[in-house]
């Protein structure tokens, strides 16, 4: 059995037959694999702690007929800090889904994407920045290497640059924002319509009104020159969480609507920042 | 194809069990068939009965054939002490080990933000209820360490702790049998945080 080695990010795992596990890996060489981790699900395994969701491994893997076997596995980066901090692990759990679903997609960048995602992890879990800054600004790194990075400068119908004033929508068929001028020529084309859809493309559905705070937010996380700890979890006023939350929400909506699916963990991260 | 119709909706039906695949399925299809038709009119019922008896316990959603549970009627068992497990098959773990008298909750699945299950789908608001109406002193956290278990861990505590009663959880370390040298670092870590005297 011919075998390779690879250091991946354990992105999923769900139960195989009595005590197998199957496990998605984010791998810097071959992209997303899907492997067997024999026996892990037993207390005596040596692969057990290895195989549990966001450790980073050093792998020996046995390509099988149809799926390849974990034959040694050497942990590097296991997270501890993420496992006693709900709202954290929640959001590391957000990445390694939407990781999951993505992934396919990044295979001409897996070294660039495994360790943007490590270093995800790692900010997560050391940082003091706010979680939901950190998740936005993954979001944003994402839509990057996927080449969905949405318009947040120029208007996407009439190009005009934006400003505090002219905001209109967050467009997310057409991955920007819309200025005021656009969106309410869009929203008389609907209403003569009489229908979901105007004769230039305008829709009510995909577009969501931004605040000039909300889009400053979305600005600020999408510069990759801002240092990450440029909003503390700690001491960051409601207003100014408040808007953070509303501009997470828009990005989080254009990636499910990108996606064609809702994240599930999602929900859950909603839940838990209202504890 | 090969099958004739009852045949293949035996194998059909077992292909179901978690697990179980065509081959198996077929195993056990054809065992049936080799089996007296005495033993599999005993099989089917006892198929049906346990499906038809055992329900989740109103207090501790343990499985039982009564209500409460053998457990929670118990006069043995000490009702200040709830451990709460993840599943039945946890709770019936612990119990081989015959060492904890006191009495159970299972909470009947764990927090699983990948799968988008959350505290709501579990029995978490009957052992709030519980703590809060019967003189619980300690509440024991028997939950496997997983990123699942964790997550709940992190959630009971948050849950638990203002009501002023003691939150344990069950130690971590490594297994009976195991080897020091291939324990990975979040086990050996725990297991060094609860070392303990001898």
């Amino acid at each position: 059995m011919a075998t390779y080695s690879a250091t991946g990010i354990n992105v999923g795992s769900f139960n195989l037959g009595e005590s197998d596990k199957i496990v998605t890996i984010f791998t810097a060489e071959r992209g997303l694999v899907r492997a067997v981790a024999k026996g892990a699900r037993k207390p005596g395994s040596k692969i057990a702690g290895r195989a549990e969701p966001l450790n980073v491994n050093k792998l020996l893997l046995s390509t099988g007929r149809s799926l390849d076997i974990i034959s040694q596995a050497e942990g590097i980066e296991t997270f501890p800090k993420l496992r006693s901090d709900l709202v954290r692990l929640s959001y590391a759990l957000y990445y390694a889904e939407l990781t999951q679903h993505f992934g396919p997609g990044l295979a001409e960048e897996n070294e660039v994407y495994f360790d943007f995602l490590r270093d995800a992890l790692r900010r997560q879990a050391e940082q003091d920045a706010d979680p939901a800054w950190l998740g936005l600004r993954f979001e944003f790194g994402l839509l990057d290497l996927l080449g969905y990075r949405p318009e947040l400068t120029y208007c996407i119908i009439c190009r005009k640059p934006l400003m505090d004033a002219s905001l209109g929508a967050f467009h997310q068929d057409w991955g920007g924002i819309v200025c005021k001028v656009c969106m309410n020529n869009g929203q008389n084309d609907l209403a003569q319509s009489g229908d979901n859809h105007s004769p230039s493309g305008f829709t009510i559905r995909t577009a969501r009104e931004i605040t000039p705070l909300v889009w400053r937010h979305l600005i600020l996380a999408a510069d990759e020159k801002i240092p990450g700890n440029h909003l503390s979890g700690k001491t960051a006023k409601p207003s100014i969480k408040q808007s953070l939350t509303a501009a997470r929400r828009i990005l989080q909506g254009y990636i499910e609507h990108r996606a064609g699916k809702h994240m599930k963990s999602l929900d859950l991260v909603a839940d838990f920042e209202d504890l | 194809m090969h099958f004739t119709r009852p045949l293949a909706k035996l194998i059909e039906e077992f292909q179901k069990f978690p697990g179980v695949g065509p081959k198996s399925a077929q195993r056990m299809a054809f065992h049936i068939l080799s089996l007296s038709s005495e033993n599999v009119h005993g099989l089917a019922s006892a198929i049906v009965d346990a499906k038809d008896r055992v329900k989740h316990c109103s207090r501790c959603f343990h499985y039982s054939a009564q209500d409460p549970c053998e457990i929670c009627a118990s006069d043995r068992r000490d009702r200040h002490t709830i451990c709460v497990v993840a599943e039945p098959r946890d709770l019936i773990a612990l119990e081989r080990t015959r060492e904890y008298k006191g009495s159970y909750h299972v909470l009947t699945g764990l927090i699983s933000p990948m799968e988008g299950k959350g505290p709501e789908q579990l029995s978490i608001r009957e052992l709030i209820h519980r703590v809060d109406s019967e003189e619980v002193k300690e509440v024991i956290l028997a939950i496997s360490p997983t990123v699942e278990g964790d997550a709940t861990v992190l959630y009971l505590n948050h849950l638990l702790k203002p009501l002023g009663i003691k939150v344990t959880r069950i130690a971590f370390g490594l297994p009976v049998g195991g080897d020091l040298e291939y324990a990975d670092d979040v086990t050996l870590s725990r297991a060094m945080e609860g070392r303990r005297e001898i």
